[in-house]
C-alpha cells in the first residue's frame, strides 16, 4: 500500500519538474540506446561474418608449412623443407590418401610483374589448381576457370577488378586477351564475378590473376606453396583429418612441421573475436550510460537541494529516513526506467537503419535489450542512492530554521 | 494527568568556540487537555522548547517525558513514528507542500502510517470539512489565502488524531482579522476535542486567550500563570 504512495508521489514530483526530469531521462536514454545499439550491431556483425563463413568455409581446412626461422643463422635448410612444386604434387594426392578429403588446392603467390598491352597491372599471380574454384566458391563472369586439362597451358583467369581494368582498355570481352606475366605470355580464358570474401581465404581474389600450378612451375621453378586449401567431406571430423594429414606428411616428409587450421577452429576463434568486439562496443555504450547515471545523480542532488524544506516538513510530520530515501530512489528508478526503455526503442530504429544501410540481416539482440534495460535500472538505483542518502540525512530543525 | 513533563532540561548550542545555554534547567509539567501559551521575546528559547517537546530536538541534559515515556534511547525513525502519531505541528509559515493539493497535504501524515489510501482520504476530507475547506480540497497551497493555508495546516495536524498540538507562531504570518479567526479556531478546537494545545507566540493578546501562560526569558521560566476561562 505504501509503495503505491511512494510511486505516485515520485511520479507527481517528476511531473512537476518536467524539464529537469527530461534532461535526466535524455542522459540515460542516450546511454541505453548506445549500449543496445552497439551490442546489437556487434551481434549483427558477428552473425554476418559467421553466416558467410558457415556457407563458404565450414568444410574448409588450410595447411601451412611452419618455417623454423632462426634469424641469426637464416633458414635452416637441413631442418626445413621448402614447400615447392614437388611438395605440391604430394599434396595433390591427399584426397586419395586421407579419408574424408574431397578437394585439394595448393596455392602459391608469385611476385612477378604483370602487364597488359604494355601497361603494368597491380595484380598478384595466384598459381593453383582447378579445385580452387570449388574451394573458394568462385562464380564465373565470363569464359571459364582453370581446368584439369589446362595443366601446362599458359592460360589465365582474372578477378573482377582486373577484368574491369582490361575492359577499360578496349573491347567488352576479355577472353583471348594476352597478359604478360614475368617473361611469359598468358591467354585470358575467363573472369570471376566479384568475390565477397571468405575469412578462410586470404587471397585478394578480385584483384588477382590465376594460372595453373604446372604452368607456373615451368617459368617460375622456385615457386613457394603458401598454403594448401582442403575441402572436407560434410560431417567429417576435422580433428581426425588434421591428425591423418599430419601423419601422412610425417611419413612423406620427416621433420616437416605443418599447421592445419580447420573451419571449426576458425569459427571458435572468430566467435571469440566477435564476442570481444561486441563487449568492447557494449563497454563504449556503458561509458555513455555511466555519464547518464552521473546526470541522474546531478539532477537528483539539485532536486534534494531545492526540496530541503519539503524534506524537513515530511520528516517533521512523521516520515522516517527510509521514507525519504525511498521517495528519491523511486524518482531515480522512474527516470532510469523511462530513459532505459525509450533508449531501447530508439536503438531499435537505429539498428534497423544501420542494418538497411549495410545490407545486413536485421537482428535485435534480446540479451542487448536485457543488458540495456537492467544496466539503466542499476545505473538509476546506483546514482540515486547518494542523493537519497543525502536527503534522508537532513535535520528537520536545521532545514526548517534555514528556510 | 500530566501529558508533558520536562525535568531539569538544559539545551546548549555551540556557537563558534563558545557554548550557549538556550534552555537553563527548565522544569515544566503540562496536563492533558490544557490550552497553553508559551510567550517570550525573540531568543528567549521558546522555539527550542517547542522543538524538544515536539521531538524534533533532544535536550543536552535533563529528561523529557511525553505520556510518561522518555526518549533517551530512541532513534530518529522511532521519534518520527511518535511525532506522526502523537504530535500535530502548526507552523508560522504553514509549511504546506506546494506540489500537493490541499487534500493531499492533509493526507500526508496518514500516508506515513501505512493506512488504506481511501480511509486516509476520508479522514482528510472530514477535517477539511471541519475547517470549512471542502471547496478548495483540490487546490494547491499557492491558490489559497494565508488563512486558508493555515487551516489546511491545522487539518493536517489533526488528521492523525494526535494527543498534542504544537503551534509555533500560528498567526505570525496573518493579518489581524485572520489571526483572530485562527485563534478562535484553536479555542473552539480545544473546547470540542479537549486536546492539549501549546501555542508559542510573542503576542500577549493571543496568550490571554489560553488557560495557562508560560513566559520564558533567556532560557528560564519567569512566569507560569494558570488562568480560569
Amino acid at each position: 500500500m505504501k509503495w503505491k504512495f511512494y510511486w505516485r508521489e515520485a511520479l507527481n514530483n517528476l511531473w512537476l519538474s518536467k524539464l529537469r526530469s527530461i534532461l535526466a531521462i535524455i542522459g540515460i536514454l542516450v546511454g541505453s540506446a548506445a549500449v543496445v545499439t552497439l551490442v546489437s550491431i556487434g551481434e549483427m556483425a558477428k552473425y554476418k561474418a559467421l553466416s558467410e563463413f558457415k556457407t563458404l568455409g565450414m568444410n574448409l581446412a588450410s595447411l601451412v608449412v611452419n618455417q623454423n626461422m632462426d634469424f641469426n643463422a637464416g633458414i635452416d635448410l637441413t631442418r626445413t623443407l621448402i614447400p615447392d612444386y614437388n611438395y605440391a604434387q604430394s599434396m595433390l594426392t591427399l584426397a586419395t590418401k586421407v579419408a574424408n578429403i574431397q578437394e585439394v588446392a595448393p596455392v602459391a603467390t608469385l611476385s612477378l610483374p604483370a602487364y597488359y598491352a604494355g601497361k603494368k597491372l597491380e595484380a598478384p599471380i595466384i598459381a593453383t589448381t582447378y579445385s580452387y574454384q570449388t574451394l573458394a566458391n568462385l562464380q564465373i563472369q565470363e569464359g571459364r576457370f582453370l581446368h584439369r586439362l589446362d595443366r601446362n597451358n599458359y592460360f589465365c583467369v582474372v578477378g573482377s577488378d582486373i577484368a574491369n581494368q582490361l575492359k577499360n582498355n578496349g573491347s567488352n570481352s576479355i577472353i583471348g586477351k594476352e597478359l604478360q606475366l614475368g617473361n611469359a605470355y598468358f591467354t585470358v580464358i575467363g573472369s570471376i564475378k566479384p568475390w565477397i570474401g571468405n575469412a578462410f581465404i586470404s587471397n585478394n581474389v578480385n584483384g588477382s590473376v590465376f594460372i595453373s600450378l604446372a604452368a607456373a612451375h615451368n617459368f617460375a621453378p622456385n615457386l613457394y606453396i603458401d598454403t594448401t586449401l582442403l575441402q572436407l567431406k560434410p560431417d567429417s571430423d576435422p580433428d581426425q583429418i588434421e591428425t591423418d594429414v599430419k601423419n601422412f606428411l610425417a611419413a612423406k616428409f620427416p621433420g616437416l612441421e605443418v599447421t592445419v587450421k580447420t573451419g571449426k577452429q576458425l569459427i571458435v576463434s572468430m566467435t571469440h573475436q566477435k564476442n570481444v568486439f561486441t563487449w568492447m562496443l557494449g563497454l563504449i555504450g556503458g561509458i555513455a550510460l555511466l555519464v547518464g547515471g552521473i546526470g541522474i545523480m546531478n539532477v537528483m542532488l539539485v532536486s534534494v537541494t531545492e526540496r530541503r524544506r519539503e524534506i524537513g516538513i515530511r520528516l517533521a510530520i512523521g516520515a522516517r529516513r527510509a521514507d525519504i530515501q525511498i521517495m528519491f530512489l523511486c524518482e531515480a528508478i522512474i527516470l532510469a526506467t523511462i530513459g532505459g526503455v525509450t533508449g531501447i526503442i530508439i536503438s531499435l530504429f537505429i539498428t534497423r537503419i544501420v542494418a538497411e544501410f549495410l545490407t545486413w540481416e536485421f537482428m535485435f539482440s534480446g540479451s542487448a535489450v536485457l543488458i540495456g534495460f537492467f544496466v539503466s535500472l542499476f545505473t538509476g538505483i546506483f546514482f540515486g542512492i547518494y542523493p537519497a542518502y543525502q536527503a534522508s540525512k537532513l535535520n528537520p530543525i536545521d532545514v526548517l530554521r534555514a528556510e | 494527568m500530566s501529558l508533558i513533563k520536562l525535568d531539569h532540561i538544559v539545551k546548549t548550542y555551540q556557537v563558534g568556540h563558545e557554548k550557549r545555554d538556550v534552555l537553563k534547567d527548565l522544569c515544566l509539567t503540562i496536563k492533558e487537555g490544557s490550552l497553553v501559551a508559551i510567550i517570550g521575546a525573540s531568543g528567549s528559547g521558546k522555539t527550542t522548547l517547542m522543538n524538544i517537546i515536539g521531538l524534533l530536538d533532544q535536550p543536552t541534559l535533563g529528561e523529557y517525558q511525553l505520556r510518561g515515556q522518555s526518549f533517551h534511547n530512541l532513534n530518529a525513525d522511532d521519534l518520527a513514528r511518535i511525532r506522526n502519531q502523537e504530535i500535530g505541528f502548526v507552523f508560522q509559515f504553514f509549511y504546506l507542500l506546494p506540489r500537493l493539493n490541499a487534500l493531499e497535504n492533509v493526507m500526508l501524515p496518514l500516508q506515513y502510517q501505512n493506512i488504506d489510501p481511501k480511509l486516509a482520504q476520508e479522514k482528510a476530507l472530514h477535517w477539511l470539512e471541519k475547517m470549512g475547506l471542502t471547496h478548495v480540497a483540490q487546490q494547491k497551497p499557492q491558490q489559497l489565502s494565508g488563512g486558508q493555508q493555515q487551516r489546511v495546516a491545522i487539518a493536517r495536524a489533526l488528521v492523525t488524531n494526535p494527543s498534542l498540538i504544537l503551534a509555533d507562531e500560528p498567526t505570525g504570518a496573518l493579518d489581524s482579522k485572520t489571526s483572530d479567526d485562527i485563534l478562535n479556531l484553536f479555542i473552539s478546537l480545544h473546547a470540542h476535542t479537549q486536546k492539549t494545545i501549546i501555542i508559542i507566540t510573542h503576542n500577549p493578546q493571543i496568550a490571554e486567550q489560553c488557560h495557562r501562560i508560560i513566559q520564558l526569558q533567556d532560557g528560564e521560566i519567569i512566569r507560569d500563570e494558570e488562568r480560569q476561562k
